[in-house]
């Protein structure tokens, strides 16, 4: 699904991932930790294109095709989903017609008609349901006045409607309480399949304990030092990135 | 010859035909008041950001033939196409519409002849001529134009949308339209005027619309300019307002080459309100200068405005909103705000809210922003799969969206969003 081979990648001219190597198969589930500053965050940015971000070397295949040669919008439209840090507030724009736009945006990248008004009207109110969302939530503006937890299922209520094969969530469970969390995994869960892919990037054990990884690395310093099970996460709860040698 | 030299030979000519003489006189103080004022320069503070070199090159002042026109499929297209609209139509200046049954609306023409009566009731009564020199000029020259005069207590359930159509008949020549509209007591009603250019060459259009509003009379008045990339559009509204009524105002821009606007409210009796809603879409080397003026000379008045410009290419945009409050006018409440997004580097808006207050115990508030689309939005759109030009277009409508929400009119709302959306492609 997604190969990394030997990134290098900096920001503002600060050389921030060097030399990192991940490969993810279909259906895995991987979590990234580290310490702040490692560059966890570089990296899920790296992945969805955002600007100022620059690959120095390395390489990013996904689904055999170079990430790197394909437009923010093609690489989201082609399947790879990033589940923002922070959320953007997009006042004037209303939820729901945020959501049509991105899934006819992708039918028609498959060459699909668009989505029945009718029936995207369903699918967006189970999904929210699911969530436990709000349906009033669907025709605010994007964002705008939400709580930290709410934009956070917000994010994954459009991961939930786009399937994406490839989702990256960065820091998902910052500022979520566990009630939350356990939404917000409940969500994730309901998309693992053997055809879909997840990097899980985080700070702390505790959402792995309801997203539960098939791989766990330690990065620092921007690269991989160590990877393992999920019980290399409950051991770096235990005993730090240091007892590691991050 | 000049250009005012012709002006002048085209007001002598009027002169001496066979007016009725409360007009002539009328026309005679107009034209001497266009004199005294001149074409006014950078110098005057009204015009400092809007030069007229480019429309002085022009020399404006052939009246356009009445050569026919075939081939007017192309006025579909500015069509609300709605059955719930009544349409009326001027080419190059002409009424070509038949007169609504049972509603007074007629041409300016026609009305100096049938109406003559009201017309001089109520001509320049909302207007102050010694300010606005195009005014002055159109008053002096004008024989066309639509009058609607609305009787007391009358609904009007269908808006009345005017279509003024400029077609290569009109190159080089200047159209002075005249508009009056009067609202009797309770009445309410809904008036969209619409510019448009089928050919693509220059012309100017000169107008004048005086509006009268009795006691709790209602109009929602639109002006929407969607004319050409050689086109000279100056124009005026005038609105007097009597106690309790409401005046909603909608100035839309959606392409034109150089136009300025003027929209004057006079708040003469207590509890009158008026909303005034702008929104300009300016490209390549457009210009659109938008001057409100709103005097609050009575007590227990409200008015307010929301302008915003989203400026493409080498565009530039002037917005000027000025609020009197007078001695005495207390309990006035007043707000403005002027928000413009810039979508190029090349572009410029210039924004001056005014306020002027003589009295105390009044709020009064005014605001102005510029900026570009927010690159965060866009990076978070794209990432969802939206293409960029599809992110831009969806952020464009955003920004434009609560202007179209003070609008009344779906019809007209709908119209605007459509175009703004095509427009808004690259």
């Amino acid at each position: 699904m997604l190969n990394i081979e030997n990134l290098y990648a900096s920001v503002d001219g600060k050389q921030i991932l060097k030399g990192l190597n991940l490969t993810i198969n279909p259906g895995e589930v991987h979590a990234i930790m580290g310490p702040n500053g490692a560059g966890k965050s570089t990296l899920a940015n790296v992945l969805a294109g955002r600007a100022g971000y620059e690959v120095t070397s390395g390489n990013i295949f996904y689904k055999n095709k170079s990430l790197l040669d394909m437009s923010v919008d093609l690489r989201a439209r082609e399947g790879l989903f990033l589940a923002f840090q922070y959320p953007v507030e997009i006042p004037g724009v209303s939820n729901i017609s945020f959501l049509k736009a991105a899934m006819n945006a992708k039918r028609r990248h498959r060459e699909q008609t668009e989505m029945d008004a009718m029936d995207f009207l369903a699918a967006i109110k189970s999904k929210a349901k699911q969530m436990q969302m709000n349906e009033e939530m669907l025709y605010r503006a994007v964002n705008e006045g939400f709580s930290g937890g709410e934009k956070k299922r917000n994010e994954v209520l459009q991961m939930l409607m786009l399937e994406p094969c490839m989702s990256i969530l960065d820091e998902t469970d910052s500022g979520l309480d566990i009630d939350a969390l356990q939404v917000v995994a409940q969500g994730v869960n309901a998309l693992r399949a053997n055809n879909r892919s997840f990097l899980v990037i985080t700070h702390y054990q505790r959402l792995l304990n309801y997203i539960v990884p098939d791989f766990v690395h330690v990065l620092a310093d921007g690269k991989i030092i160590k990877s393992g099970d999920k019980q290399l996460a409950i051991e770096l709860e235990e005993s730090g990135y240091v007892g590691v040698g991050g | 010859m000049s250009v005012i030299e012709q002006y002048q030979a085209q007001h002598k000519k009027l002169l001496a035909g066979n007016e009725p003489d409360w007009l002539l006189s009328y026309r005679n103080a107009s034209f001497e008041n266009f004199m005294a004022q001149g074409i006014p320069s950078t110098q005057r503070e009204t015009w400092k950001y809007t030069p007229l070199r480019a429309w002085q090159k022009n020399d404006f002042h052939k009246t356009p033939s009445n050569e026919k026109i075939t081939h007017l499929q192309e006025l579909q297209l500015f069509s609300m196409l709605d059955e719930r609209c009544q349409e009326i139509v001027f080419i190059d200046g002409q009424y070509k519409s038949k007169p609504l049954e049972n509603l007074i609306i007629c041409d300016y023409a026609q009305a100096i002849k049938d109406h003559a009566q009201t017309l001089q009731m109520y001509l320049g009564q909302a207007l102050v001529q010694k300010e606005f020199p195009f005014a002055s000029l159109c008053d002096a020259l004008a024989q066309n134009g639509v009058v609607f005069i609305v009787p007391d207590n009358t609904v009007i359930d269908k808006p009345l949308h005017i279509l003024y159509v400029s077609t290569k008949n009109s190159e080089n020549c200047v159209n002075h339209l005249r508009n009056l509209i009067i609202v009797g007591k309770n009445s309410k009603v809904e008036i969209i005027e619409h510019y448009v250019d089928l050919h693509d060459v220059a012309y100017f259009n000169n107008t004048v619309t005086e509006v009268i509003l009795e006691e709790n009379a209602k109009l929602s008045h639109y002006k929407i300019e969607q004319e050409g990339n050689k086109s000279f559009h100056i124009g005026s509204v005038h609105v007097k307002q009597n106690q309790g009524s409401a005046f909603n105002s909608n100035a839309v821009t959606l392409s034109g080459n150089f136009s300025r606007h003027d929209i004057n409210t006079y708040l003469i009796g207590t509890q009158a309100s008026c909303q005034l809603n702008g929104l300009y879409f300016t490209h390549n080397n457009q210009h659109v200068d938008y001057h409100t003026l709103t005097h609050h000379d009575v007590p227990h008045c409200a008015s307010a405005s929301l302008y915003k410009g989203i400026l493409a290419d080498k565009s530039t945009s002037v917005f000027n909103g000025k609020v009197i409050v007078k001695q005495g006018a207390q309990q006035t409440q007043a707000k403005q705000g002027n928000h413009n997004l810039l979508l190029s580097e090349f572009c410029e808006a210039n924004s001056k809210p005014e306020l002027e207050i003589y009295t105390d115990d009044v709020k009064c508030t005014h605001g102005a922003t510029t900026g570009q689309l927010d690159k965060e939005a866009l990076f978070f759109l794209q990432s969802r799969g939206i293409a960029m030009s599809k992110a831009r277009r969806m952020l464009i409508r955003a920004f434009a969206n609560d202007v179209f929400n003070q609008m009344e009119s779906e019809i007209v709302r709908n119209y605007c969003q459509r175009y703004l959306e095509m427009a808004a492609y690259e």
